[in-house]
């Protein structure tokens, strides 16, 4: 993987700000898990 | 205190109609909760470095453990302050039940922050005597139980998972149950907090669970159908279990692997309790041993190691508590984190069944 491709993956990006691997995982497993709250509140706002 | 607010103004702005709703404000309890101890974190982590109220680690732990020393402690805080601010906010405040949760979980608090004080000035990673927290533990335990036993129409029926007929009546034996749930509960929080985010995992995942049982158990067309006794009023626990999640969630972003802070005794005693005290007043205690498995697990290795070392000088585990023994066994932190966190949600899963399977 060249350079240009490491920054364009952002998992890689955090890592190479300092981020270690597992924060980088678990960081992004929160935003899944609250990407999915916002979809479930869809259901009652609209 | 929005669905006060806000919910009559429904026959003018016909949106505001959605406060009524419990399903939408538990899931904005949650996100509010997040973004407080999100939003939070960073200011008070650089305020405890200031203080140096860094965690001293025990010698005897896993040498691995020894680069934690310093890092900041009373984490807690943050996620009691969320839990609170974001449940104030939007659960129904005139419901009693919502003041006992949180009542019960500020009180595990002072507690939990008296102990983390004391280490912190003590400068040894011990803090207040094993006697002086469980007996201040049980007194608090005790006035929730008694406050409870005295509700009109609360039930000393005991529910029993997967069975729906056998409910035995505790009668005046249920305060002491109650203490022992709540008691027993914040203790193996506490013991589980031993690695980076392993107690604040399962905390997310058991509250999440409560959150389902609190809400079908306060819902008379859900209870029901699935057979439940109903618990009027019981469903804005949900709104408060929802609050500890997503302050939780908040907390993980921080406390991960490798984690800049702890959330210490002010955190794990009083969420533990919590989840005691739900559990009491959703009816649903005997759950919480299958729920929060994973602090079970935690307890009872603990426990056996202690025994076993006692009564035979054998060690059962390489080193107790059982997080422990998986590092020594050469499982990294983070593995031995997820691992848990995996059977916790299974354990979770498995409880949830349990409503329909009586």
């Amino acid at each position: 993987m060249n350079a240009m491709e490491m920054m364009a993956i952002i998992s890689k990006h955090f890592e190479m700000k300092g981020w270690e691997e597992p924060k980088v995982v678990v960081r992004l497993w929160i935003i899944a898990i609250l990407l999915a709250l916002l979809s479930l509140s869809t259901l009652k706002l609209r | 205190m929005l669905y006060l607010l806000l919910y009559p103004l429904h026959t003018e702005f016909a949106a505001l109609n959605v406060f009524r709703y419990l399903s939408f404000r538990l899931i904005y309890a949650a996100i509010t909760a997040f973004l407080i101890a999100f939003v939070l974190a960073p200011p008070l982590i650089r305020r405890l470095q200031a203080i140096k109220m860094g965690q001293h680690i025990r010698e005897d732990g896993p040498s691995s453990h020894l680069s934690k020393e310093g890092t900041p402690t009373m984490g807690g805080i943050l996620i009691l302050f969320a839990v609170v601010l974001s449940t104030v906010l939007w659960a129904d405040i005139t419901n009693q039940y919502v003041w006992l949760a949180l009542g019960a979980m500020l009180g595990y608090g002072v507690i939990g922050f008296l102990d983390d004080y004391r280490k912190f000035t003590g400068s040894k990673s011990k803090g207040l005597t094993a006697w002086q927290k469980i007996v201040a533990q049980g007194l608090l335990a005790l006035a929730i139980g008694l406050f409870f036993y005295s509700l009109p129409g609360f039930s000393t029926k005991l529910s029993v998972p997967f069975f729906k007929n056998f409910m035995p009546d505790l009668g005046l034996l249920y305060i002491p149950f109650a203490v022992l749930v709540i008691v027993g509960s914040s203790n193996a929080v506490n013991l589980t907090d031993g690695l980076d985010g392993l107690a604040v995992g399962p905390i997310m995942i058991a509250s999440l669970a409560y959150t389902i049982v609190a809400y079908v158990v306060g819902n008379k067309i859900v209870s029901d159908y699935l057979l439940i006794p109903h618990i009027e009023g019981a469903g804005e626990l949900a709104v408060f279990t929802a609050a500890i999640f997503g302050a939780s969630l908040g907390f993980l972003w921080f406390n991960t692997y490798p984690a800049s802070v702890f959330m210490g005794d002010v955190g794990s005693l009083p969420l533990g309790a919590a989840l005691g005290t739900v559990a009491v007043v959703s009816k649903h205690e005997l759950l919480l041993l299958l729920v929060g498995g994973v602090f079970v697990i935690e307890a009872i290795s603990v426990i056996f190691q202690v025994a076993s070392f006692k009564s035979r000088g054998k060690r059962i585990f390489l080193m107790a508590p059982i997080h422990h023994h998986f590092e020594m066994k050469g499982w990294e932190e983070p593995k031995v984190v997820v691992r848990l966190w995996i059977i916790a949600i299974l354990l979770a899963l498995l409880s949830l069944s349990t409503l329909k399977l009586r």
